[in-house]
């Protein structure tokens, strides 16, 4: 059946594609080694992790999530608070607030994900802006809006991450581990799960699939992303205050995954990559840069409907087919 | 055709609004049985797979699948139990290809859970080894062999009632419930179906058959129930629903006899 062997060898190049992907990302701050653009990177890196994993909720899934900023603050206040306040170790305040996340997102989905479409994004939005004034106001937890700072450096076996340079490849690699945990998952059982009850619940439900347990699944799983999103970002900036935690920001991460390509591998890095780099870039149109901003999303929008991962691919496609010929 | 009761549906209500869309419907269908409900058009046919299938729940009544009581239970439960169904408008995953939509059919059957996938424990390559064999019998069977690796979007209407059949028959049902498989079909297409109805059948897998197209009713039905505006107005053996008065009323109205048209 060559057929198959074709999906086969299409996996095959996926998978190089993202070894190359990621061996570049390895090598490029030997060859460029610019704070900057590290501090650039290390920000991409955080929100690439964030919206893989509302690209499995949203993207391949089909549940939208208008207060995946939350679980980004539940996140970064357990770690700030464990390891400022207490003054724990950065690594269980990173699986406390796993914990935490995993909890809360549990009680939310609960009753929220038996909505759908506009239902269940203003119950999550509900959800943001119910989180967001608690960021501000619970000022014994979190510091109320001055936040919390003096955020310890992660480290490892007395391996500090206090620079640029190794905070980089500390979070690149834990987007490289996570990212391939996330296309295990899709090329799976549950990832054809999620497609189909994407596509038609009453279908998906028909055949036996529970769909309520598999949202909630895919909910949890996309919230705990996020919130080591939020623990990485919190020992990275070492100051948190709650703006960054806003429903602003949960639609920026909206943004990254419909932007990147819903339901797309590569969607979320595409996505996350531009919404971090482009404003940084347009820094040289200085008063217009959020007007080209604006403009720059807005045209994407318009013209590649699949985000960037489909107009990447479906290039791709145009090249090797005419290589062919 | 007698034999022990698979399905047992009896005074099974519906209302939408003010309107009865099924007022007390009862039969029993047998073992190994191919069953099928004929009406004109708004007679709840539909709505009678929606309420077995456990897609809405009836304002009264009760359905008993294997002595086991269904209302109330979600459809994944009803699948669970061994009954499974096809949709009137076919509803695919459409962007997902023909052997993939099988394989979702195939997920109820076999256990694994999320770590297993998400960290490749060797258990994993079984399962999924033993889903895509099982789909590729399935896709074989209905002859979709050739378009396994095809967007099921792009498959002809007929196709695609074939695949949906497929994918039903994935969750190894006791009882399958078709809904218009011929509708909208051509002739070689209607055989093919035909044919395959039977050998459905023929694996020991009992039928219950909605569906216009009496060229289909009558060549493959052991026994016919017939709505008319919610209300179960006849039932019996193809012969027999021929013959009867209230039916050929339904149908062509009054002051005409099956046997004079002929």
């Amino acid at each position: 059946m060559s057929e198959k062997d074709s999906v086969q060898k299409k996996i095959k190049n996926r998978n190089l594609g993202f070894a190359t992907f990621f061996g570049i990302m390895m090598l490029w701050p030997i060859l460029y080694p610019n704070p900057y653009y590290l501090n650039v990177m290390v920000f991409t890196g955080i929100n690439t992790l964030v919206a893989t994993g509302l690209n499995l909720l949203f993207g391949y899934a089909g549940q939208i999530s208008m207060g995946h900023a939350t679980f980004l603050g539940i996140g970064a206040y357990c770690s700030a608070f464990l390891t400022v306040k207490l003054g724990w170790n950065p690594w269980l305040g990173l699986l406390i607030g796993i914990l935490v996340t995993t909890l809360f997102s549990f009680l939310i989905g609960l009753p929220s994900l038996k909505l759908r479409g506009y239902y269940l994004a203003m119950a999550t939005l509900a959800f943001g802006i119910i989180m967001e004034t608690f960021f501000i106001e619970l000022k014994s937890i979190t510091g109320g809006p001055d936040g919390i700072g003096g955020i310890p450096a992660l480290s490892l076996f007395g391996f500090k991450f206090h620079t640029d340079l190794r905070y980089y490849y500390l979070v690149w690699v834990i987007v490289a581990f996570l990212s391939l945990l996330v296309i295990n998952l899709v090329n799976s059982k549950a990832g054809r799960g999620m497609r189909a009850l994407h596509e038609s619940e009453l279908a998906a439900e028909v055949l036996g699939i529970n769909t309520f347990r598999y949202k909630l699944m895919i909910f949890i799983f996309s919230a705990i992303y996020a919130s080591i999103g939020g623990s990485l970002f919190a020992h990275y900036i070492t100051h948190i205050t709650p703006d960054s935690f806003s429903v602003m920001h949960s639609i920026l991460i909206v943004v990254m995954v419909v932007i990147g390509g819903m339901g797309k591998i590569w969607g979320p890095l595409l996505g996350a990559g531009i919404m971090t780099v482009l404003p940084e870039a347009l820094r040289a149109f200085e008063v217009y840069h959020e007007i080209a901003y604006g403009l720059i999303l807005v045209l994407i929008m318009m013209y590649f409907t699949d985000g960037i991962a489909g107009a990447l691919s479906f290039i791709f496609k145009k090249i090797s087919l005419s290589v062919k010929s | 055709m007698e034999g022990d009761v698979l399905l047992k549906v009896s005074g099974l209500k519906k209302a939408f609004g003010g309107v009865m869309a099924v007022a007390g419907v009862s039969f029993n269908v047998a073992h190994g049985q191919i069953k099928s409900i004929i009406g004109p058009n708004g007679a709840g046919k539909t709505t009678i797979f929606n309420l077995i299938s456990g897609a809405l729940s009836p304002l009264s009544g009760e359905v008993y699948f294997q002595n086991q009581d269904l209302i109330g239970l979600s459809p994944h439960q009803i699948c669970a139990m061994g009954i499974s169904r096809t949709f009137q408008n076919v509803i695919l995953f459409k962007r997902m290809t023909v052997l993939e939509n099988v394989m979702v059919g195939r997920h109820s059957r076999v256990s694994s859970n999320f770590i297993s996938s998400i960290v490749r424990l060797p258990s994993f390559k079984n399962t999924e080894k033993a889903i895509m064999d099982k789909a590729l019998d399935l896709t074989a069977m209905v002859g979709l062999e050739k378009k396994a690796f095809e967007m099921a979007q792009n498959l002809p209407l007929g196709e695609q009632k074939l695949l949906e059949i497929a994918r039903s028959l994935a969750t190894d049902p006791k009882l399958i419930l078709l809904d218009e498989p011929a509708g909208g079909l051509n002739t070689a297409e209607l055989e093919t179906i035909i044919r395959l109805i039977k050998k459905i059948r023929e694996k020991g897998i009992t039928i219950l058959l909605v569906e216009h197209n009496m060229r289909v009713i009558m060549d493959v039905s052991d026994e016919i129930v017939v709505l008319n505006f919610g209300e179960q107005i006849a039932s019996g053996t193809p012969e027999e629903i021929k013959r009867n008065e209230r039916v050929i009323q339904a149908y062509l109205g009054k002051g005409v006899s099956f046997a004079r048209s002929k």
